[in-house]
């Protein structure tokens, strides 16, 4: 098998969460440092132990490496920045299991609600303003035609779209960190207005303010720490820049040879899967990665997902924290946090546990219909 | 006629053929002489073999709806005003997908797959904008 020098000698040893939702109090590189601090706490590290320093720029221009590395006072092996979550972890397990670092923090903070990042702009890299002159803004009109296809090519209907809105308010209800906490059932979300039909409001992820951070250390090492954590056991990647030329571009295609590297280097079989993480910046997200990653057949996820199977409680819960729609926009770090949360039992209230969770699954994507990163975590206790 | 408000194009030296075309109500997209490979919106080298000798042309200008969309709510200026407005993926028959508008029939008239062909929309004397219709409207 593949990835055998990194998958099993890596583990999430810290996290950390800052509040989410308005932090107007906070510049985005505060709200970084205040979760970094947070998991390095989590950690039980030294400061000084830490020899690998990971950072997502954010809206306007925030996040730079050089910044966040002066204001934490580190002077590391490697400092980059990252363009996303699934390279922060996934490069820091590589980091980590070759040795070049022991400890690599990988820290995201944004106060992109507070300076009302709107998310018009561009959607397709079509080169001279084409978007604009024909009316196309907003990245979430990728997940819109998404579903429209989808209804055509399987008969999809809006009210199954609706079980994943009402799944992830009914766990954001319970989660203390979520900005949204009031649920609602499926006839009360046929009632939301649309935002780009055949999308509701709450089909679309919210804008928020909050950061994540997360240690990984080897194995070895995390076995000395307070909380030693989840291993990762799988790892999946793909890249993909073709947009709508891809012939399968409506159906993330991406996430196919992500799923075959991911399942094909590893022994964790879908049924050990105790919650999945998606990200989700738009509902219709949840199907594709259902399907693409082998959950269910291809064409079926909207009618698989319908009466509770993937809420908490059923077969597979998935996004157990809320998602980006109810719980934060923070582009796929809220997955792995809650990830080691579950696998720790640490949900902060007992409703939202899942009992006994032992394996978990994340996935990343850069939205649109581009790269997408996978990983499964389980405990080694 | 009132006042175009809407984005009109930004023309420059990559875009500049189509947009001319368009003005004499020709439809043109980009191909590649060495592979075949053609696209839309254009590009100054040919993504599939990477050659540089490419080519405007006029293909039928004839496709399906791949996907479209409906806005309810507006980021773009002149577009607020005219919501609920529509969105789609055109699938030309020679193969390329690019972004386009269905005009000539009613936003619930639209259908996925539909049969449509191109029109002009002229919004000035200047500029002219290639729109899609359902086939014989």
């Amino acid at each position: 098998m593949a990835l055998e020098s990194v998958l099993g000698r890596v583990n999430i040893v810290g996290v950390g969460a800052t509040r989410q939702g308005k932090l107007p109090e906070y510049s985005a590189d505060d709200i970084a440092v205040l979760a970094f601090r947070d998991a390095l706490q989590d950690s039980g590290l030294d400061k000084s132990e830490i020899d690998g320093l990971l950072v997502q720029r954010s809206y306007g221009g925030a996040g730079d490496i050089k910044e966040i590395g002066h204001r934490l006072g580190l002077e590391p092996v490697v400092g980059d920045n990252i363009g996303h979550h699934g390279e922060g972890v996934q490069k820091a397990a590589m980091l980590v299991a070759s040795g070049m670092c022991k400890n690599v923090a990988i820290v995201y903070g944004t106060n992109q609600r507070t300076n009302r990042n709107k998310f018009g702009g561009s959607v397709y890299h079509m080169g001279g303003n084409f978007d604009e002159v024909y009316g196309l803004s907003n990245p979430g009109a990728t997940a819109a035609f998404n579903y429209r296809r989808r209804m055509k090519d399987f008969g999809a209907t809006e009210r199954q779209l609706g079980a994943i809105a009402v799944a992830q308010a009914k766990a954001a209800a319970l989660n203390p960190l979520a900005v949204y906490r009031d649920s609602f059932t499926l006839d009360e979300y046929m009632d939301f207005r649309y935002v780009i039909a055949p999308l509701r409001i709450v089909d679309f992820c919210m804008v928020s303010d909050g950061g994540f951070a997360m240690i990984f250390s080897s194995k070895e090492r995390a076995k000395d720490l307070p909380k030693p954590g989840p291993t990762i056991v799988a790892m999946g990647a793909q890249a993909s820049f073709m947009e709508l030329e891809a012939p399968r571009a409506m159906y993330h295609p991406s996430q196919l040879p992500n799923a075959k590297m991911l399942w094909g280097n590893t022994d964790v079989k879908h049924k050990d899967i105790d919650a999945l993480f998606v990200q989700d910046a738009y509902t219709p997200n949840v199907f594709s990665a259902l399907e693409n990653y082998g959950f269910c057949e291809f064409g079926t996820a909207h009618e698989w997902a319908q009466d509770g199977r993937i809420e908490l409680g059923g077969e597979l819960p998935v996004n157990v924290h809320g998602g980006q729609n109810r719980f934060s926009y923070m582009v796929g770090w809220h997955n792995t946090h809650d990830a080691v949360i579950q696998l720790r039992n640490e949900a902060m209230e007992r409703e939202r546990q899942i009992p006994n969770a032992n394996t978990v699954m994340v996935t990343v994507s850069t939205g649109h219909w581009q790269s997408t990163w996978s990983m499964i975590y389980r405990n080694d206790r | 006629m009132s006042e175009y408000d809407k984005p009109l194009p930004e023309v420059n030296d990559l875009n500049r053929p189509h947009w001319e075309a368009a003005k004499q109500h020709k439809f043109v997209i980009q191909k590649c002489r060495d592979c075949g490979h053609m696209w839309f919106p254009p590009m100054t080298i040919c993504s599939t073999c990477l050659s540089q000798d490419i080519e405007w042309f006029e293909p039928k200008g004839t496709g399906k709806i791949h996907s479209f969309i409906v806005y309810h709510q507006a980021w773009l200026p002149g577009w607020l005003k005219v919501t609920p407005y529509n969105v789609a993926i055109i699938e030309l028959d020679e193969g390329p997908r690019f972004i386009n508008n269905i005009v000539g029939c009613e936003e619930s008239e639209i259908l996925v797959d539909m049969p449509v062909e191109v029109t002009f929309e002229d919004v000035n004397a200047d500029v002219s904008i290639p729109k899609f219709k359902p086939v014989g409207r």
